[in-house]
């Protein structure tokens, strides 16, 4: 009996995964104690588990990428795609962590399961991120929504709060019954779970029209986390009901992990087949070209800054989808770097507004008048992260886009890769829109006055994350060459391998 | 009379699943949220029957046993204490009936066009057949298959299975929570 | 069994079973009056009153009131069927039936007597045979079936009472399902399956040399945790917070009357059967004789008569319970069940499951 023990090198594929797993699990018993002058300490404490817990996730990732090693357990492959994606995540929790530290002080309470939801969301996207078996997949991919759904809806005195997390929740329950239903088709008609075995049985079922109707309901469930445009209705909605952290973890980790998904999913237009490839190429093509119209029209009129943002995140959604109508090893290369930049940009833009001590549902333009005069450094900060996000040359969101754009002209997609310049044009105006805020208009006589009468604002943590995304922003810029063939590169030429 | 009984006996899972879809209706049509959950409950033990046709006896069981044992008694439970009888007048699907009907008669299309192969292909007359390792005596029995199936092939699903539902709790314990710092 | 088909012009399969179909309702509605009767009888001994005497026959025959059941019976039947007006009315018929059928079910898979060859055959005397991979869980998911007649029958009714007992009900046999089935596992890990008829042969018999082998005494925490649950999923005092006289009237089914309330009261009996046959299987060695580890040539009828006695006494410790200990309190139920029966069982589960270990 004991033989069904995972052996050593088993355990090496399931730590990652249970370190904040554990931690979150352990959260929760330490809030029992409720004695005011005690809470204090323990609240220190569950965010320094949760940050020990993910830094200790964050070395094992990367000791297991020193040293080539790709361990397997079960239906879970820690490949180095998983490991990218790993290292990814844990670095938006870290980040999402410091800074909700400040943010919920700011807010005024602190819940410290809050952070023990998080941790579970972690370690569920990195169970999505991590298998082709398609029942682990939905598995991890409900680990990582039910915490998400909890999380939006946590200010319960707030009704938006309510509304975005109910909104959140039943479309999600939607999205998830769609791709339940997709692996029950796959499943029923090739007899197995696997989906890279499945593209492998590439002779009858491909031609069978349930078998497209399967791939159909699949896609919705990960387009729906992607938040690609026939599915990001619920986006706006839940990222201005979370609190500022958890919607900038929420629009890095989940788009990333179900990108990352995505990629696993279909690498490449010959993985499905001469029949089914072109078709599921098609449905990218469409679903990138209206994100990216829809999403960079309707963020133009939005007055509120975080709304703005969503929809921000939503057509970068779509240029990553512009990666995987291309579909050659270079733009999926691309995918990834572009999300690792994306992660500095979107954790730094959230970051701001805890950076700044804009609270509650202060998250207008208006609110933002004057802000980079006063906190300079972070003005500086915001300039490069928002400068980066509208893909201005010499820094990392330019160089993102630049390889996918590349490959979508190699792969002879001209007029995607125009309407994708086009689209970069339009996004300048509302990106540009929020540094006019903040620079150059002054803030009205109300906001001045409730500056001086507001205590000074705690947010050093948050400051700080702004910073390291900023830095990373301008790094991904003059150093992509380390994060592309260190990483990224290595990463898809693992996957493509195997298949 | 026999022959009718044989032919019935013979044609249970579609009549179950018949049944059970019937159920499903009544959940979704009717105005009452108490119906509503009795036609579920009805669904559910449908689907067991669908189960028991099978041979899947420990499943069928299982399915009575969690869901309308335990989880439509919930349902049941909720819907009678929150009390949606002032909202009875109102149409709750005033506008959307119309668009709703269209769109299941739209994916009924899709599915059953989909579908035409299994239904009317030629290997839609072949009967349902065991798996070789039941039929073949190699699994002792229904209990056996599923639990090997649980703790050996799919332990690792089943360990995260467990961990989402450590979530749900405290995901409730989350939303439930008085805020203070 | 050979002549009793030819005689019915069938099968001896489909004979036997028609046989046991008529034995095992027969049992239930042969058990059930007589059972009010003692319940009546009983609570005046334990109460010293004299209790129902005066109904007799022809206006002669007393024997001791139990007259009194067949005069109810004739009075259930003449009684006017009311509906009130505000009640849901296809839902206030069909609470009765949602109450009476799961408590007749549970008697599907319960081995009455010994297995019995007869013409090269062996017959069992349980309507399912073993080995139907349902075995004693079918009872448990049946049982567990009965809470919806009472929630049915409460909200139908829309009467406040009755919603409040149907409440307090659904949610006590809830609560009190966990408990009862981790006790349960128990018993089936030891025997190594869960169909009632390896579970009776493993309770053949000496344990310890000077008590049967039966699982009450080598499980006797588990029995504990499975008695008490049985109260409460019988819906009986102590546990009788569905109706609760003195708080609630007559709870869930207040508005019940003529058949309708006759339907729901020969439930809760047949409860009461049901639960007595549960408790005999699983832990009192069902039709086994004590101390007798062969039961090869022990006559059929005489395990019958044991399984029988075993039952119908567990029912009059039933009635004794009832008209002895007082009423709980709604918070010290729960309490009861979530805080004490629920940790000794899993207790109790995880003992038996580490003296298993390989």
């Amino acid at each position: 009996m004991n033989s069904a023990l995972p052996t050593s090198a088993q355990w090496a594929a399931l730590m990652p995964i249970l370190f904040p797993a554990l931690a979150a699990a352990v959260i929760p018993l330490a809030l029992l104690d409720r004695d005011a002058g005690v809470q204090k300490w323990i609240r220190a404490g569950v965010y320094a588990v949760a940050l020990f817990a993910l830094g200790a996730s964050f070395m094992f990732l990367a000791e297991l990428g020193k040293q080539s090693s790709q361990p397997s357990y079960q239906q879970l492959r820690l490949d180095y795609l998983a490991q990218f994606t790993g290292i990814f995540i844990v670095v938006a929790a870290a980040l999402a962590v410091l800074q909700s530290w400040d943010h919920f002080h700011q807010e005024g309470w602190v819940k410290g399961e809050t952070i023990s939801l998080l941790l579970f969301s972690v370690s569920g996207m990195m169970v999505f991120a991590s298998t082709t078996n398609l029942l682990v997949l939905f598995l991890g991919l409900e680990l990582f929504s039910i915490p998400l759904y909890a999380l939006t809806a946590t200010l319960r005195s707030r009704s938006s709060s309510s509304e975005g997390g109910l909104k959140y929740f039943i479309t999600g329950a939607v999205a998830a019954a769609c791709f339940l239903m997709g692996i029950v088709i796959l499943y029923g008609l090739t007899g197995t779970l696997d989906i890279s075995v499945m593209r492998l049985q590439a002779g009858t079922p491909l031609a069978d029209p349930l078998f497209i109707v399967g791939i159909g309901l699949l896609l919705v469930g990960f387009l729906f986390k992607v938040s690609a445009v026939p599915f990001h209705q619920w986006t706006p909605d839940v990222y201005v009901a979370s609190p500022h952290p958890i919607a900038g973890f929420m629009s890095v980790a989940t788009k990333g992990v179900a990108i990352v998904a995505l990629i696993r999913a279909f690498p490449g237009l010959t993985a499905w087949g001469p029949v089914l490839g072109p078709k599921v190429q098609g449905v990218f093509m469409l679903v990138a070209v209206l994100t990216l119209v829809v999403a960079n029209l309707t963020a133009l009129v939005q007055t509120s800054a975080k709304r703005m943002l969503a929809y921000s995140s939503i057509s970068h959604a779509g240029y990553l989808v512009l990666g995987l109508v291309a579909g050659t090893p270079g733009a999926l290369t691309g995918m990834l770097f572009y999300l690792a930049i994306y992660l500095a940009m979107n954790m730094g833009a959230f970051g701001l507004f805890t950076a700044f001590g804009l609270v509650g549902e202060k998250d207008t333009y208006e609110d933002l008048r004057g802000l980079g005069w006063k906190h300079p450094l972070m003005g500086l900060c915001a300039a490069l992260i928002l400068f980066s996000l509208a893909g201005v040359p010499p820094l990392g969101g330019f160089y993102g886009k630049y390889m996918i754009f590349k490959e979508l002209v190699a792969t002879g997609h001209v007029n995607l890769a125009i309407l994708g310049v086009l689209a970069s044009l339009v996004s300048m105006g509302y990106y540009l829109r929020f540094i006019v805020a903040l620079f150059l208009q002054a803030p009205t006589q109300a906001q001045e006055r409730e500056a001086t009468e507001a205590p000074v604002i705690q947010a050093s943590l948050a400051r700080g994350t702004v910073l390291v995304g900023a830095i990373l922003v301008v790094a991904g810029g003059f150093m992509q060459t380390v994060l592309v063939d260190g990483f990224a590169h290595r990463a898809i030429q693992g996957l493509l391998g195997l298949r | 009379m026999e022959n009718l009984l044989i032919s019935l006996a013979q044609n249970l899972f579609p009549i179950f699943g018949l049944l059970a879809v019937g159920g499903a209706a009544l959940m979704v049509a009717s105005r009452q949220a108490v119906h509503s959950v009795l036609g579920f409950l009805f669904a559910m033990l449908c689907v067991a029957g669908c189960f028991l046709t099978l041979e899947a006896e420990f499943l069928g069981i299982a399915q009575l046993l969690v869901y309308a044992g335990g989880i439509v008694v919930l349902f049941l439970f909720v819907v009678m204490l929150v009390e949606l009888t002032k909202y009875k007048e109102k149409d709750i699907f005033q506008k959307q009936t119309k668009v709703a009907l269209l769109a299941v008669a739209g994916g009924l299309l899709v599915v059953g066009g989909a579908l035409r192969n299994a239904l009317f292909g030629p290997a839609a007359k072949e009967a349902l057949t065991l798996r070789p390792e039941i039929t073949n005596g190699a699994v002792l029995g229904n209990a056996q298959a599923v639990s090997r199936g649980l703790f050996a092939d799919f332990l690792l699903p089943f360990e995260i299975l467990s961990i989402i539902l450590l979530v749900a709790l405290v995901g409730a314990v989350v939303l439930a929570k008085t805020e203070r710092v | 069994m050979e002549t009793l088909a030819s005689l019915l012009h069938t099968s001896p399969a489909t004979a036997w079973m028609a046989v046991k179909v008529l034995m095992a309702f027969g049992l239930i509605m042969g058990i059930a009056p007589p059972l009010t009767w003692a319940e009546r009888r009983g609570s005046a001994m334990i109460q010293d009153r004299i209790g129902p005497n005066r109904a007799a026959l022809f206006g002669k025959i007393r024997i001791l009131g139990l007259v009194q059941a067949l005069a109810d019976g004739v009075k259930f039947f003449f009684k006017e069927d009311l509906v009130p007006p505000h009640a849901n009315k296809r839902l206030f018929w069909l609470a009765p039936l949602l109450a009476f059928v799961p408590a007749m079910l549970g008697f599907a898979v319960i081995p009455m007597g010994r297995s019995f060859l007869s013409g090269g055959t062996e017959y069992h005397l349980s309507l399912l045979d073993p080995g139907n991979g349902m075995g004693m869980l079918f009872p448990m998911a049946v049982g567990a079936m009965a809470v919806y007649g009472i929630l049915v029958a409460a909200w139908s009714s829309n009467n406040k009472w009755a919603i409040l007992g149907g409440m307090r009900a659904s949610a006590q046999m809830v609560s009190y399902e966990v408990g009862l089935s981790l006790a349960v596992i128990a018993i089936f890990m030891v025997t190594g399956g869960y169909d009632p008829h390896e579970i009776v042969k493993a309770q053949q018999g000496t344990f310890l040399g000077v008590l049967p082998n039966w699982y009450v005494f080598r499980q006797p925490f588990g029995f504990l945790v499975f008695f008490v649950c049985m109260f409460a999923e019988a819906n009986r005092l102590p546990f009788d917070f569905a109706e609760g006289e003195s708080e609630i009237v007559a709870g869930f089914h207040i508005e019940y009357g003529s058949m309708k309330f006759a339907l729901i009261g020969l439930a809760e009996y047949g409860h009461i059967l049901g639960a007595s046959a549960l408790i005999t299987t699983m832990y009192l060695g069902g039709w086994g004789i004590p101390f007798v580890a062969d039961h090869g040539q022990i006559p059929v009828i005489v395990t019958f008569l044991v399984f029988l006695t075993k039952v119908i006494a567990l029912c009059l410790v039933f009635i004794w319970v009832r008209w002895t200990l007082p009423r709980f309190r709604y918070d010290q139920l729960m309490n009861l069940g979530w805080k004490k029966l629920l940790p000794i069982s899993m207790a109790n589960l995880l003992y038996f499951a580490y003296r298993m270990r390989g």
